[in-house]
């Protein structure tokens, strides 16, 4: 555990995870007709686990050139998620409950994150988001949704802070219950645009597999 | 003086003593009274204030459930419940935001202050291949979904001096994760919180209520989340308290036995109600009156030490049972005056010998013991003056003497006219038991473990292991601590110290250390930082293509440059710091002691206690302070001196005695029972390997007392052979009821208690049995077999 500065950005992470959700995945579940909201966010509290591949590419103003992430994601019902990349360089990242945890290949490892006030509206933010808790959701953003057919676009505008400080907008799409592409804009004009593919819904992982990647003791797993 | 008067003069003083008692009655209960006194920063000085410092009154709670989200909502409901509770200073169950924002507002602007300890190592910190690596890794930390949190810091600190700062700041918390902004173990099963008590750990009336709250307020908490919470607690508290129940069950039953088996005793002896009561009264006297002088010396009394001090004032029960045996049951109780003009002396020179043995205690450096000397002293004084004074015209005669009394008074008291002139065979019986005795006193083992005078309860002490293990906390008992003049001077110390501990760390001989370090440097070293990133006038540049060559835009640094070359707020001071929200991290690693200041290191997982005493060695004013050791050391030492006080005591009622007879003879003979009875009580505790600690120390020191005593009474009696028979029956008496008073403490599960019991005990039914030994030296009658 480490102690660090209020950090306003850190709820991207969230937005990530929550958006990481059921991409591409098919939408059994979504009732015929127009898409809507609430059948959406009912729609994602439904799955009984996800696997995606995922690839990240932040353009930032400190960077000459935008930085490209891949891997794979995990999604746990209820609340365990691991992000686990391949590129630039091996590293995890772990939420199990409310407790995340982080590791990369030079063995750093910090689990102070949750211990961040806005490290935890994060985690809020997820459960909230992948709980369908709509209600919740309104509270923290202004949500503009529409959708043609099976196709919808959501936009999230943060009604408070510390979300406001840092986040300008998060702009989903998706198909179904799968997201396609989140695009994140931070307050300072930094972006982050995620794209996701090979999204495996209602994925059962076995206890081997969820030992793997959500260990006891506070070290993210290394792919 | 008519009874009526007596009795008016009495309860009007008693009353009065009562009442001013009472209404300025105040106990302390502060262990560091048995603790011996010391100069300011000596180890004595540092043990009493840790015995009472922040550390010592605080307490870890674990909150355990079937699953992680339970036990958090416990720990949660337990913390807002206990919240508001008057015993509790601080509560904690998380990082507090407050202590993040003062971490970053205190360390950021100061950042390049606290680069490297050493100085010279800045140039091989900055490179270009290590700022190189450190771009590197910026960029690496970029890439990750928490950048944001970082991205802000890259530009303005691309040394990375700030994440070494929190790097070491971190690593003085507890090994715990945060869920939900609640401190849990690192398997989640447990909730963590932390409490800091008002009240020092061994106030057990305070703290035995501040449990008891917590026990409630736990048991409403699990109720309430379905009754499968568990509540584990780790502090010195709760040991105290433990203690304190299990010593005080102990003394309940003993107590009971004692005062049935004592007024059943006197009852059948004395057969009278009136004077069965009236032989309470001095001790009553004794109690009152050594309590009302007690406040008037000393403000306030210590409820130990006003213990053990009551303990002692028990022997007066021998004052009243003499007078009584004398003035009902002699051959002479017919001229009650003549009675009285006997044995007046010998009650007098009972007492003052009695308070001549107690007052040596006083002789100690323990403030504790200084009371209970005074305490005991005073009682004693002021029951012998009851006796002599107050009680002899209340006393009523008896009708008829007692069939037990009768027995006891007739066997004993012509056994003992039938050995005076048997004082071939007195001698033999002397000189075996000196034989049998002396030459096993050097196998005599001493243990002075405080910790094995008390058993503390099996399940505490492992609720306690396993709370301390899930949350790795520091030794509190066992620390370096350096004591310096001043302040800076202080800070310096505990640096020297860091750097001599940090190889023990590097390899495994020491677990952690918890030191100063990780917060402030001297002022000197915090601008010899600065300095030496500003001696190199090139390092914004090189920066800046280290970045870059890392993809970094070079214009982003210019900020960099900007910081290096402003002014920078002044060095931080153990003062910032103690006034802003991190003050409780800080205060107790350094510590004002009077004209003096302690840096204190705190160990960790200490595996070589030698390693860490020669890592220190040679530096001034450092020691490796154990305080359980220290503490054993201390009372080893205070076990030898009140020995030797014994010898000195001693010597002062041989003085006595001389002032008293006037002659060597009759001084020495009422002495000498009594080192017959410490040569054969040592010489048998080493016969049954019982090892000998403290406590039984003190209970020969009453043995003794109470023994002379003895001897006097034979010796004043030798002279009146008609009166041996009465005064071996109140010797008895008295003996009697003091192995029911004390000796049942020889029943107990405490050791302490344990070793008070058996000397007691055992001693004084010798004391009894040996004192008609007087009368070998005593001048023989004619006729007399000559040894």
């Amino acid at each position: 555990m480490s102690v660090r500065p209020p950090a306003p950005r850190l709820a991207l992470l969230a937005l990530l995870m929550a958006a990481t959700l059921g991409a591409g995945a098919e939408s059994p579940a979504i009732p015929s007709g127009p898409l809507t909201l609430e059948a959406l966010m009912q729609r994602m509290s439904s799955t009984t686990g996800v696997r995606a591949e995922f690839r990240e590419e932040k353009t930032l103003a400190l960077l000459e050139t935008p930085l490209v992430s891949e891997g794979t994601l995990y999604f746990v019902p209820p609340s365990r998620l691991a992000r686990i990349t391949s590129r630039p360089g091996a590293s995890a990242l772990v939420i199990d409950g409310g407790r995340m945890s982080y590791t990369d290949e030079a063995g750093e490892s910090d689990v102070d994150l949750s211990g961040n006030r806005v490290a935890r509206s994060i985690v809020e933010n997820f459960i909230v988001l992948f709980g369908g808790d709509l209600a919740a959701l309104r509270e923290r953003y202004r949500v503009e949704f529409s959708a043609e057919g099976t196709r919808w676009h959501m936009q999230l505008t943060p009604k408070t802070a510390p979300l406001t400080q840092f986040i300008a907008s998060v702009e989903m799409r998706g198909v179904g219950p799968g997201l396609e592409e989140m695009v994140i804009r931070e307050a300072d004009g930094d972006r982050t645009v995620t794209r996701f593919r090979q999204v495996e819904t209602d994925t059962r992982f076995t206890p081997e597999e969820l030992a793997r990647l959500f260990p006891p003791g506070p070290s993210a797993p290394l792919p | 003086m008519s009874p009526v008067r007596s009795i008016l003069l009495l309860v009007a003083v008693l009353g009065g003593v009562t009442i001013a008692v009472a209404t300025r009655l105040s106990f302390g209960t502060d262990i560091t009274n048995l603790m011996p006194e010391g100069a300011a920063g000596s180890l004595a000085d540092v043990s009493r204030r840790l015995a009472d410092s922040d550390l010592a009154r605080s307490m870890v709670l674990n909150v355990g459930a079937p699953d992680p989200a339970t036990a958090r909502a416990g720990a949660r409901a337990l913390a807002e419940a206990m919240a508001g509770h008057p015993e509790i200073a601080w509560l904690r169950t998380g990082v507090d935001d407050r202590q993040m924002q003062a971490v970053f507002e205190l360390y950021f602007p100061r950042r390049y202050y606290f680069l490297a300890s050493d100085p010279e190592r800045i140039p091989e910190l900055t490179t270009d291949a290590a700022l190189r690596a450190q771009a590197e890794r910026a960029k690496r930390e970029l890439a990750l979904p928490t950048a944001s949190l970082v991205k802000g810091l890259v530009a303005s600190d691309p040394l990375g001096s700030f994440r070494v700062i929190l790097a070491r700041v971190a690593g003085q918390q507890p090994a715990l994760d945060l869920v939900d902004g609640q401190f849990v173990t690192r398997d989640g099963r447990f909730a963590v919180l932390f409490l800091g008590t008002r009240a020092p750990a061994f106030d057990g009336k305070r703290q035995k209520a501040l449990l008891a709250d917590l026990s409630a307020e736990f048991a409403q908490v699990n109720q309430r989340l379905g009754g499968e919470l568990v509540l584990e607690r780790s502090g010195a508290n709760v040991f105290a308290v433990a203690t304190e129940r299990s010593i005080r069950s102990d003394v309940n039953y003993v107590m009971v036995i004692s005062i049935v088996s004592v007024f059943v005793c006197l009852q059948l002896f004395l057969g009278s109600w009136r004077n069965l009561l009236l032989t309470g009264l001095p001790m009553l006297g004794g109690l009152v009156g050594a309590t009302g002088l007690g406040l008037l010396v000393f403000g306030q009394l210590d409820g130990l030490t006003l213990g053990f001090g009551a303990a002692l004032i028990g022997v007066v029960i021998d004052y009243p049972t003499h007078l009584m045996c004398h003035l009902c049951f002699s051959p002479h109780r017919a001229d009650r005056a003549l009675v009285l003009r006997r044995i007046s002396p010998s009650l007098a020179l009972g007492g003052l010998t009695t308070i001549a043995s107690f007052a040596g205690l006083g002789l100690t450096s323990f403030p504790g013991f200084r009371q209970i000397a005074f305490f005991s002293s005073a009682g004693v004084g002021i029951a012998l003056a009851i006796t002599l004074w107050v009680l002899p015209p209340l006393v009523v005669p008896v009708a008829r003497v007692p069939f037990v009394s009768r027995v006891v008074s007739d066997v004993f008291g012509r056994a003992v006219l039938a050995l005076a002139p048997r004082r071939k065979t007195m001698a033999i019986i002397s000189l075996g038991l000196v034989a049998l005795s002396a030459p096993l006193l050097p196998r005599l083992t001493w243990v002075d473990d405080m910790s094995r005078l008390w058993r503390m309860d099996p399940q505490v002490v492992q609720e306690d292991s396993r709370v301390r293990e899930r949350v790795s906390q520091w030794e509190t008992g066992r620390l370096v601590i350096g004591v310096a003049p001043n302040r800076e001077q202080a800070v310096a110390l505990g640096e020297v110290v860091q750097a001599r501990l940090a190889p023990l760390v590097a390899n495994g001989e020491l677990g952690g250390v918890r030191s100063l370090h990780s917060f402030l440097w001297p002022e000197g070293l915090q601008r010899e930082n600065l300095a030496a990133l500003r001696a190199d006038a090139a390092l914004p540049a090189r920066v800046r293509e280290a970045y870059q060559a890392a993809g970094f835009r070079g214009e982003a640094f210019a900020g960099f440059e900007r910081a290096l070359a402003q002014e920078p707020p002044p060095p931080l001071r153990f003062e910032d710091l103690a006034d802003s929200p991190l003050a409780d991290l800080v205060r107790p690693l350094l510590v004002d002691f009077g004209d003096q200041v302690a840096v204190n290191t705190y160990l960790q997982g200490v595996k070589s206690p030698e390693a860490v005493r020669s890592a220190i060695e040679g530096l001034p004013g450092v020691h490796f302070f154990e305080q359980r050791q220290f503490l054993n050391d201390v009372y080893a030492q205070f076990r030898a001196t009140t020995v030797q006080q014994i010898f000195t005591g001693n010597l002062l009622v041989i003085a006595l005695l001389l002032v008293r007879y006037r002659k060597l003879r009759p001084a020495v003979a009422a002495f000498f029972p009594s080192v017959l009875v410490t040569l054969l009580l040592l010489g048998g505790f080493a016969a049954f390997g019982v090892e000998t600690n403290l406590l039984h120390v003190v209970g020969l020191v009453m043995v003794l007392g109470m023994g002379v005593d003895y001897g006097v009474f034979v010796v004043d009696s030798i002279s009146d052979p008609e009166e041996m028979g009465t005064t071996m029956l109140s010797t008895f008496l008295g003996s009697i009821t003091t192995v029911f008073s004390f000796g049942v403490l020889a029943l107990s599960q405490h050791p302490a208690l344990r070793a008070l019991g058996v000397t007691i005990g055992v001693g004084i039914l010798l004391a009894f049995l040996l004192a008609p030994l007087s009368q070998l030296l005593m001048p023989g009658r004619a006729g007399d077999e000559r040894a």
